[in-house]
């Protein structure tokens, strides 16, 4: 596999200014049965920073903070702890623990919006 | 019996040495006239005869003036033909090399041409440039997905 390739278009998709390219990284990359490259995603939408792209790494079950896969839910949790602009990120995790009809999504949405805190 | 005096006995003695030396003198004398070779230059350890040198006498006056003047002009002109065969010779072998070094940078440099033009011809796409983030990044999000997916693709075939 040609990570460097991959890497660096996903990286590109997460610089891109148009919104299609949260679409497609959601399409794409979080739905890719490779542990590594939903890394790659889940840190791609987080620093985009956006409401679309917090909510899909934050709300979807087996998706960002709720992956599968340990690795890819922590990489995830550490980016929403290195934004500089948490206030967007806030908002979404208290409308998910508020709002979700998931307990574990909630559970989770709880434990990040903690450390959260902690760290801000 | 006749009574020798010492004295008598004594130039008779005299007489009979002086006779043989004088004898010996024209011998070396005679030897000398036919031989040109007075430093006594020797081959293989025999002395070299007269027939090896001029002679000096041989190139006289005499002989010098019935060199006539169209003898010298000729010999002159043997000389001057032999000069220009020479000189020709020379000419030639420098025509030979040059053409020979010639044709050599013309091989060479269609050689280098073809070398040139192959690797023209060859598509060398270098990753670094393709897949930069910041060209990516202006490209449209189609042809992105586009690539993403191409990747992937190979990705999951590969495992």
């Amino acid at each position: 596999m040609n990570s460097k390739r991959v890497k660096n278009i996903i990286e590109a998709l997460g610089k891109h200014k148009d919104e299609e390219s949260i679409e497609v990284l959601n399409e794409l990359g979080t739905n890719c049965p490779i542990d590594e490259i939903r890394e790659m995603t889940s840190k791609a939408l987080i620093r985009k920073n956006t409401h679309r792209a917090l909510e899909l790494m934050i709300v979807n079950k087996g998706k960002g903070i709720n992956d599968l896969s340990a690795r890819v839910a922590m990489c995830a949790i550490n980016e929403l702890l290195a934004l500089k602009d948490k206030q967007e990120a806030i908002k979404i995790l208290d409308d998910t623990i508020n709002m979700h009809s998931e307990k574990e999504v909630q559970d989770t949405a709880r434990s990040v919006k903690a450390l959260m805190s902690f760290s801000s | 019996m006749q009574k020798i005096s010492p004295l008598r006995s004594s130039i008779e003695a005299f007489n009979k040495f002086r006779a043989s030396r004088l004898n010996k003198a024209d011998k070396t004398q005679e030897t000398n006239k036919t031989q040109t070779n007075p430093f006594g230059i020797t081959f293989k350890g025999t002395v070299i005869q007269m027939d090896v040198f001029e002679k000096a006498d041989k190139v006289n006056e005499n002989t010098q003036k019935a060199i006539s003047f169209k003898e010298r002009m000729q010999n002159t002109g043997k000389l001057l033909a032999s000069a220009w065969v020479g000189t020709i010779n020379k000419f030639s072998s420098l025509k030979t090399n040059a053409i020979a070094f010639g044709n050599k940078i013309k091989d060479s440099t269609i050689a280098t041409a073809k070398k040139i033009r192959d690797f023209g011809n060859t598509k060398v796409e270098f990753d670094i440039f393709k897949y930069n983030v910041s060209r990516l990044q202006n490209k449209p999000v189609s042809e992105l997905k586009s690539m993403l997916s191409n990747e992937l693709q190979g990705v999951t075939n590969e495992q």
